[in-house]
């Protein structure tokens, strides 16, 4: 995106040059206001994690599968494996049918998702990389296409041309790979795109590499277990056929030696803060980053000292079971690449509640749903016009995150809370907690946002006094002003200089 | 905006539009194949008798997943470019319509893989559960039709959004859907026929026997479907209010009604001949493709139209000027050629270099 007036970088007043806000989208049309779903005690990240997992595996599955299909087929040219035919018929038609359909398809459903979670997002992503996404899609187009081809005729092709659809199969599905990685890592670490807007710097940005080798080698790690559940599950293929394409596949397993090397690499890469989450800053996140490393160490370990250097036979059973732990590692690196960005969703550009640093200085003053067109649902239920305002508040600004009280309910959290600390609490958001963006309203608003919480912790009372003391507003104003409107993890950045 | 489309908007507009339009057309073919075919096929199972051959079945079972796995494929080409030109519409019908969306995902999958049970021997040799999976399978498709056509009709209109979420309503209502749908769904008898009898005709050339009367079943779905689905367009025209018919024949989309209108001839032309053909059905399935494109472009433009009309379009411009400056487009081109030409390298290897199956 090329710089034009209303996009120039807002430098902080004193001109701190570590953190530079941009602002994205001054759109025309102001701040957009979507409809915003309820899932009841299920918070939105949770249903988008969920099916991102099951893509992305899926997806991993249908490119480390290209390159194992075409190892063998390779070492079958080469006469080094006569059974490699017998098997790789078989798994095409599972990587055909299992990953080509669902994961095509869970693709598919994750632009719906995105849109589910945060639709603005998803439309910074479409506007800033729009033409890479067109050019994934040339290789996607090409990766079915070549992947039909074999499916059909591969029984009846010989070994070149076999070999040839197979090869273009995988490095099509692997670009598909490098193109949305180059998206993907983008969300947490923009680099230099944040200052010149360049598109190339925002694809080849810090994590890019780190992750791309990560995920290939991941790719390769699933499609080989599925490999050994295929193998070993196989009636067709005697004891040491099975054991000769056992010791085959394992060796797509032997990169996943550098995966704590990378995973350093990319921790390394993030920005500080998102690696402080990381490791201990949040509790959940230490904990989904240690199911991905403890999975994927034991998976290695098998592989190295098991399959390849022992040689040892795998039954179905603990082939299942090394599945089952890549499932797990992909989960917890999914999780853990979610919820590093926090609070953006794009770095320094866009909060995870979908408003620019800038709009906030701007809701600070206007109020930040006194243009929202959607009215509550069931507005009757609420006792009174401050907490129906409390609720349209906290239906912009905090629902992404939280919900009433389910998951990460805000009554849990805040329910046993004073007046007093909540606001001061809500007011200093991105100081209480820096993984969250900071208040972005009037002090009116706040007050009523804190009723709403008070109303909610109370269970919901039929009758609810209206706050309108000038002096609290007056104090709230205060701390807002104290917290300023820069993201939380810039205070521990300036109290260091 | 007087100008026949895609002329009369800023230059990034036109770019946007005209993708769009493109992108959509191939999503068409190929929805279409999916969506006619499942339905003829399940006509062809229920009427056909136990223990004859049926060419068109075959075909259809045999080529069915591919269709849906391409339209699948091609329908996110326009998915993009729609997230471009009407962003905030767009995604407002989606969140909208939420539960539909979570939703097509599983139902896709399911009509997947009972296409896919079409072809298995078990199924195969239970009539009655072919049936019942063809249905299921056609349930699906009519199904997420149903959806982008809600989707569409809602994102048009704004008025409707904010009492729509506050009445928490899963369906958008609007006399608009079911005719329009139904519109799309016999709209796609044409194109299946076209595409069916391009694949006859290959098999027939690569030394296959294929009889006379199939081309002519093909050639009367062809022509049955120009005239239904004409009638139900004449019947949805009455239907949508005397503004967007007005639109219909305004200036910017009367060029491509009247295109579409002369596609229709032509392509009925190309079926009644080859009804008629001994020989040469090459040359009367190439005019009903011919006439069939530009129906489609023309409709296609002309849907477009009226959705443009209908919403606050000039406002839209300052976003598509932005999105126009990001940089890429050449590496998409660039890509996208050398692609397509792996892509028919890996066709023609499959084609020329497979060994022909004992038929
Ligand atoms: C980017 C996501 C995000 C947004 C947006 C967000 N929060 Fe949070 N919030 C969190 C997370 C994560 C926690 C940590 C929960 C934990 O520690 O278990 C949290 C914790 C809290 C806590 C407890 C803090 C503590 O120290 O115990 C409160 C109160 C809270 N949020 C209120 C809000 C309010 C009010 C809003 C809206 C104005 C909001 N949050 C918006 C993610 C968010
Ligand atoms: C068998 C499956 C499908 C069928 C039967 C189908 C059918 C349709 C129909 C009937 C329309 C026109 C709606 C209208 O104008 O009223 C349409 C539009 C569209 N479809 Fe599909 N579709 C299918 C799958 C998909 C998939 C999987 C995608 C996305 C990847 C997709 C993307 C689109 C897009 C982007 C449009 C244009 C929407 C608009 O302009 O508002 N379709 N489809």
């Amino acid at each position: 995106m090329r710089r034009d007036a209303a996009t120039l970088p807002l430098k902080r007043a004193q001109g701190t040059p570590y953190i530079v806000l941009v602002i994205v989208e001054p759109s025309s049309i102001g701040v957009p206001y979507y409809p915003t779903n309820d899932f009841g005690p299920l918070m939105k990240g949770l249903v988008i994690g969920g099916l991102g997992i099951f893509h992305v595996f899926l997806a991993q599955f249908a490119i480390g599968g290209g390159v194992l299909m075409t190892y063998f087929e390779w070492l079958s040219g080469k006469g080094k494996l006569a059974s490699a035919r017998k098997f790789t018929s078989g798994y095409f038609k599972l990587l055909v049918l299992v990953s080509f359909v669902v994961g095509a398809l869970t693709g598919v459903g994750m632009w719906f998702t995105s849109i589910q979670t945060s639709p603005r997002t998803i439309g910074l992503m479409v506007d800033t990389f729009h033409w890479v996404w067109a050019t994934e899609w040339t290789f996607f187009a090409l990766e079915v296409i070549a992947g039909y081809c074999f499916y059909r005729y591969g029984d009846r092709l010989d070994g070149r041309s076999r070999l040839f659809l197979l090869g273009l199969y995988t490095t099509a599905a692997w670009f598909s790979l490098f193109w949305i990685n180059g998206i993907l890592s983008w969300q947490l670490t923009p680099g230099a795109w944040l200052e010149s807007g360049d598109l190339w710097a925002g694809f080849f940005n810090p994590t890019f590499w780190p992750s791309l080798f990560f995920r290939t080698f991941a790719a390769m790690a699933i499609a080989a277990l599925v490999a050994a559940l295929v193998i070993s599950a196989s009636p067709s293929l005697e004891r040491d056929e099975q054991k000769e394409l056992l010791h085959r596949a394992a060796q797509l397993l032997a990169p996943m030696a550098l995966m704590p090397l990378l995973g350093a690499w990319y921790l390394f890469a993030m920005p500080k803060d998102s690696r402080s989450w990381v490791l201990g800053g949040s509790p959940a996140m230490s904990m989904f980053f240690g199911l991905g490393a403890g999975a994927s160490l034991l998976v290695g370990l098998y592989a190295i000292f098991g399959l390849l250097l022992r040689r040892l036979y795998i039954n179905s059973a603990t082939a299942s079971l090394l599945l089952v732990l890549g499932f797990a590692a992909t989960a917890g690196g999914e999780f853990v690449r979610e919820g590093a960005r926090k609070p953006f969703t794009v770095r320094e550009t866009l909060y995870s509640n979908a408003m620019t640093p800038a709009e906030i200085v701007t809701m600070r003053e206007k109020g930040s749903v006194t243009g929202d067109p959607y009215p509550l649902r069931d507005a009757a239920d609420y006792p009174n016009d401050q907490v129906r305002l409390g609720a349209k508040v906290y239906r912009f600004q905090c629902s992404v995150c939280h919900t009433v009280g389910g998951v990460n309910g805000i009554v849990h959290l805040a329910g046993t809370w004073t007046a007093e600390q909540t606001r001061l609490n809500v007011a200093k958001l991105q100081h209480t907690k820096p993984f969250m963006p900071p208040f972005a309203g009037t002090p009116e608003e706040l007050e009523a946002l804190v009723r709403f919480i008070e109303w909610e912790s109370a269970s919901r009372p039929k009758d609810f006094e209206v706050t309108s003391d000038p002096a609290t507003r007056a104090q709230i104003k205060r701390w807002l002003d104290e917290a300023g409107t820069a993201p939380g993890y810039t205070t521990a950045a300036e109290k260091k200089r | 905006m007087d100008a026949p489309f895609p002329f009369g908007f800023p230059g990034p507009t036109t770019f946007y539009l005209v993708t769009y339009v493109l992108t959509l057309v191939s999503h068409v073919v190929f929805m279409n194949y999916v969506l006619a075919g499942t339905a003829v096929l399940l006509v062809r199972q229920i009427r056909g008798k136990a223990g004859t051959s049926d060419v068109l079945a075959d075909l259809l079972r045999d080529w069915l997943p591919f269709a849906l796995s391409a339209a699948i494929t091609a329908g996110i080409a326009p998915l993009l470019f729609i997230q471009i030109l009407y962003k905030k519409a767009f995604y407002t019908a989606n969140l909208l319509l939420f539960h539909r969306w979570m939703l097509i995902l599983p139902a896709l999958i399911v009509g997947f893989y009972l296409l896919y049970a079409q072809k298995t021997a078990f199924v195969k040799a239970r009539p009655r559960l072919r049936v019942l999976v063809t249905t299921g399978a056609l349930a699906t498709f009519l199904f997420t039709a149903l959806s982008w056509t809600e989707n569409y009709l809602l994102a048009r209109n704004e008025g409707a959004w904010a009492p729509m979420y506050a009445s928490k309503s899963m369906i958008y209502e609007n006399r608009e859907i079911l005719p329009r749908m139904l519109l799309w769904t016999l709209g796609a008898l044409p194109t299946l026929a076209a595409l069916l009898g391009w694949q006859l005709h290959r098999r027939e050339r690569a030394g296959a026997a294929v009889d006379k009367a199939t081309f002519q079943r093909v050639a009367r779905i062809g022509l049955g479907g120009l005239v239904v689905a004409g009638a139900c367009a004449a019947g949805y025209a009455m239907l949508v209010g005397p503004a967007a018919r007005a639109h219909a024949v305004g200036p910017m989309a009367m060029p491509w009604l009247a295109a579409a209108l002369v596609g229709v001839v032509v392509e009925g032309v190309g079926f009644v001949g080859l009804h008629r053909a001994e020989a040469n059905r090459g040359t009367w399935l190439g005019i009903a493709s011919a006439g069939l494109f530009v129906v489609i472009l023309g409709t296609t433009v002309v849907r477009e139209v009226l959705r443009i009309t209908a919403v606050d379009f000039a406002a839209l411009y300052p976003e598509h000027a932005r999105a126009a400056q990001v940089s890429g487009r050449w590496l998409f081109l660039g890509f996208f050629l050398v692609n397509a030409i792996l892509a028919v390298w890996a066709i023609r290897t499959a084609l020329t270099r497979a060994e022909r199956p004992a038929v």
